[in-house]
């Protein structure tokens, strides 16, 4: 009952914060203007700006939110260690790498579905190289390690082919894939990753339960019928299917994954399997928040979203590591 | 005095090179009115406007961006040319009498080539059709061909006077749409073309001066009458370059392409931003005729 | 009724054979206590019973090859307490418990009412409903170890092995938690138990399986299985053996190397 009301309050947020993200932006039209115009019977101009610009903004904004939170939720499920994140991890840094590279080459013009494909591709990679190098039982720190690295290889290799590029505008664009933006996006780019964002989020979906029995750890799971190996294989799937779409057309967002489900864990009780849904939502708010936020805040200065999480989002990851240290002890 | 030890270390590397060149530079801090005979330009803008005027020989090296063709109006000239990248030891194995810099460019290196003497001429980026006739002016000055800089200005006027849209009465809204959606507001030399051409420029009308972001939305509710920039066919690709595919724009300017003015024309300042003038014009003629057939 | 047979059961781990042919038939009702000295294999034979690490040799459960059986028909019919106690979240104890209908429910499904029922049941017989909003984390290992045997309760397995249930308990709580064992299987369930409390083994347990370098020594009730010479054996050590209520007590005392 006390999780129903939780989903719906959620529910809310995400609801309000999506009509306030497509209310706002420089062409400060009224809200009757803006609704007229959503549903394609005002004046050209202000149809073509809400339903071209602003609601694959918006849906962009709940596409992207979702899978980091979701995916933060599910990877520190998996993993069993609160400090587990798509960015922490290095997979959104992977799967900016593949994307730069789809683009960058020129292929994503010629061939579109190879940005969101690249961008898993590398995501792929980044988790595969991660369950190598830290392995199921890492502590915290080896996991965090692992992820530093590859992390960092991954924006060192981002960073290359972007000052390869013969444009002189790519190498500015290091910081579109460091810290994320949604601006002048299209729908275009809701087409191409929505769908693998869903089939991705359906899988990670579907880990719950099991997600909880691993919590009695991976022997006690097993025994009571999870099956280890097809929760790695669906919980990598799932993951890098939603986080590599996402990055291919939002960069990397850092800290929502971390943040967002830590936040809302104490009211689940702390269940991964509920923990799931939630974390979706919260996620989905808290980058909307952050999309409308970096609008408000400076408008017209094109702020990165990834500015913005990270203020909120480093001290918190500190915080979060002066906790880990204090149950050690 | 850290600089003068820098400086030493330079001179210790450069060795015997050096006599040769401080001989020259005496010479030329005694007559400081006499014309130079090695010039090197380390700028597009000082590139294209020594190349119109310079002498035969006079000039002996133009920068990189002068050969290519997406910047720069004279790329066959610049063939001519050694070819530099704005850095310091480059030029000065060049050993140059007088070297062309912009104001913003190759700070350091323009810092470094001062301190060794060099007389390095430094040029602001041309604001203005008025600008762009002082600049003509002073190279001409700068380079002994005073004569041939006032033919470029006559015939920078010839060329504008053909290029101008008049004092129409009816002035079409104009919104210049550049990668990364930036435009050039109030104050630039791209907004005095927009108002040669006849056009009111959306950006100038906003408020915005200098060049600074104008968000697609704001362009679309805008519904400008002319949307200008150009995307160059075969440009490697870059996120900036998406804005010019967005579904929003292409909606808005109904299937047609922008109006395509090369960024070489108004990027520098010269003879040739009359052309930015011609290709706007053109493009109200269009608007208007459509308009009142 | 509940049967379990076990064949010439090899197990290899890192290149070393852990369980070197273990063979014994088992069946409802017993209380099975496996001892042996640290390393003899005991955890690796639980967790080849279950399936957990690959084995050799024949497992069959009422006569079915425990091997071909899928994950959740084995989890049905075998349920298992581990010796990690460690929780990673501070889950609600009636949480935990209820985990173990996880292979009773279809997948998307909730817990149904004959699942709550179980819940409520392990609970009950292990005595840890008063504490089931508590999160595990805040518990004693008392109270930590009790509910992780509800948890295995609450999967109504006939089958339950656990591994060193009573370890680093007090004697009071480590009494309850082998009682609580005892009278599972005095209601019929097979029960498989890890042990070095060896008077606590010959106290409550049935039988007793003495493991030595992953071979089975000795097998049988406490009074054979627990003789001077076994320990001596086994274990190195030389022990006082005396009677309490008509049960075997031992008291290792020195060791012999």
């Amino acid at each position: 009952m006390k999780f129903g009301l939780l989903v719906g309050l959620l529910v809310g947020l995400v609801g309000v914060l999506f009509c306030v993200s497509l209310g706002v932006g420089p062409a400060g039209l009224d809200p009757v203007t803006a609704f007229l115009g959503l549903i394609g019977i005002g004046n050209r101009a202000a149809e073509l700006v809400m339903q071209e610009i602003r609601l694959p903004r918006a849906m962009l904004a709940i596409l992207v939110g979702a899978t980091l939170g979701l995916s933060g939720a599910v990877l520190q499920g998996y993993l069993r260690n609160p400090l587990a994140d798509p960015g922490v991890l290095g997979i959104g840094a992977s799967a900016s790498l593949g994307a730069v590279l789809a683009i960058y080459t020129g292929l994503a013009a010629l061939f579109p579905l190879a940005l969101p494909l690249a961008a898993i591709g590398g995501a792929l990679i980044a988790v595969s190289a991660l369950l190598l190098l830290a392995g199921r039982h890492a502590t915290p720190l080896m996991l965090i390690l692992a992820g530093i690295a590859i992390s960092s290889l991954a924006t060192a290799f981002t960073s290359l082919a972007l000052n390869l590029s013969p444009n002189p505008f790519a190498a500015l664009e290091i910081v579109f894939w460091m810290l994320g933006s949604l601006t002048d996006r299209s729908m275009l780019h809701v087409w191409l990753s929505a769908p693998f964002i869903v089939l991705g989020c359906v899988l990670l979906f579907s880990l719950g339960r099991s997600l909880d029995a691993l919590s009695l750890g991976p022997d006690v799971a097993a025994s009571m019928g999870i099956r280890p190996d097809r929760v790695r294989l669906v919980a990598v799937l799932g993951t890098t299917s939603a986080v590599g779409a996402a990055t291919a057309v939002s960069g990397t967002i850092g800290f929502v994954g971390l943040v967002v489900p830590h936040l809302l864990r104490p009211l689940v009780g702390s269940q991964p399997s509920r923990l799931l849904p939630v974390s979706a939502l919260g996620g989905a708010a808290a980058v909307q928040a952050a999309d409308i936020a970096v609008r408000v805040i400076a408008p017209g200065r094109d702020l990165k979203l990834g500015v913005l999480t990270a203020i909120v989002g480093a001290p918190f990851f500190l915080w979060l590591i002066l906790e880990q240290r204090r149950r050690l002890v | 005095m850290w600089d003068v030890l820098r400086a030493e270390t330079l001179i210790l590397r450069m060795g015997m090179r050096l006599l040769a060149v401080a001989a020259v530079m005496g010479v030329c801090s005694v007559h400081v009115m006499a014309v130079p005979k090695r010039v090197v330009s380390m700028n597009l803008c000082t590139d294209q406007l020594a190349m119109l005027m310079a002498d035969e020989g006079q000039l002996v090296s133009v920068s990189h961006l002068a050969s290519d063709p997406a910047s720069s109006v004279m790329v066959t000239q610049a063939q001519r040319y050694a070819v530099n990248h704005g850095l310091a030891e480059e030029i000065f194995v060049m050993a140059p009498d007088m070297v062309f810099a912009g104001t913003y460019t190759s700070r350091a290196s323009v810092a470094m080539l001062k301190r060794l003497g060099f007389r390095v001429e430094q040029f602001e980026p041309a604001s203005s059709f008025e600008d762009i006739e002082k600049h003509i002016l002073r190279m001409g000055e700068l380079l002994g061909r005073p004569q041939r800089a006032k033919e470029l200005i006559a015939e920078f006027h010839r060329r504008l006077a053909e290029a101008r849209g008049g004092e129409a009465l009816k002035r079409p809204l104009s919104a210049l749409h550049y990668a990364n959606s930036y435009t050039s507001g109030a104050g630039t030399l791209a907004a005095e073309v927009v108002d040669a051409a006849g056009l009111r420029n959306l950006g100038s009308e906003l408020g915005l001066t200098g060049t600074s972001r104008l968000p697609l939305e704001t362009i679309i509710i805008s519904n400008p009458d002319i949307i200008a920039g150009e995307r160059l066919a075969g440009e490697a690709p870059a996120l900036a370059y998406e804005t010019f595919q967005h579904p929003a724009l292409k909606a808005i300017l109904g299937g047609e392409p922008m109006t395509g003015v090369a960024d070489k024309y108004w990027v520098c300042g010269g003879p040739f931003t009359a052309e930015a003038v011609a290709i706007l014009n053109a493009a109200r003629r269009k608007v208007v005729g459509q308009a009142h057939p | 009724m509940t049967s379990l047979s076990v064949e010439n059961l090899h197990v290899s781990l890192g290149g070393r054979e852990i369980v070197q042919g273990v063979s014994f038939a088992a069946k409802g009702g017993e209380f099975i206590g496996l001892i042996g000295p640290n390393g003899s294999g005991k955890t690796t034979l639980l967790r080849a019973l279950l399936g957990l690490i690959p084995s050799t040799g024949s497992i069959s459960l009422n006569n079915v090859d425990l091997r071909t059986m899928a994950a959740k028909q084995r989890a049905l019919n075998m349920s298992y307490v581990a010796q990690e106690r460690d929780a990673t979240w501070p889950l609600s104890v009636e949480t935990v418990v209820s985990l173990g209908r996880t292979p009773h429910i279809a997948p998307m499904q909730q817990l149904k009412a004959v699942d709550r029922d179980a819940v409520e049941a392990a609970m009950r017989e292990a005595d840890v409903a008063d504490m089931r909003e508590r999160p595990i984390t805040e518990l004693s290992g008392g109270e930590r170890s009790r509910v992780l045997i509800a948890r295995a309760l609450a999967q109504a397995s006939s089958v339950m092995l656990a591994d060193e249930p009573t370890s680093a308990l007090d004697p009071a709580h480590q009494i309850r938690v082998t009682e609580i064992f005892s009278g599972l299987a005095a209601n019929g369930r097979l029960v498989l138990m890890t042990c070095h409390d060896l008077s606590l083994a010959a106290r409550f347990c049935t039988r007793l399986l003495l493991l030595s370098n992953g071979r089975l020594e000795a097998d049988g009730p406490a009074r054979q299985v627990l003789t001077a010479e076994n320990l001596q054996r086994v274990y190195g050590v030389q022990a006082f053996f005396g009677e309490d209520e008509d049960k075997l007590v031992v008291v290792p005392r020195s060791a012999t190397g």
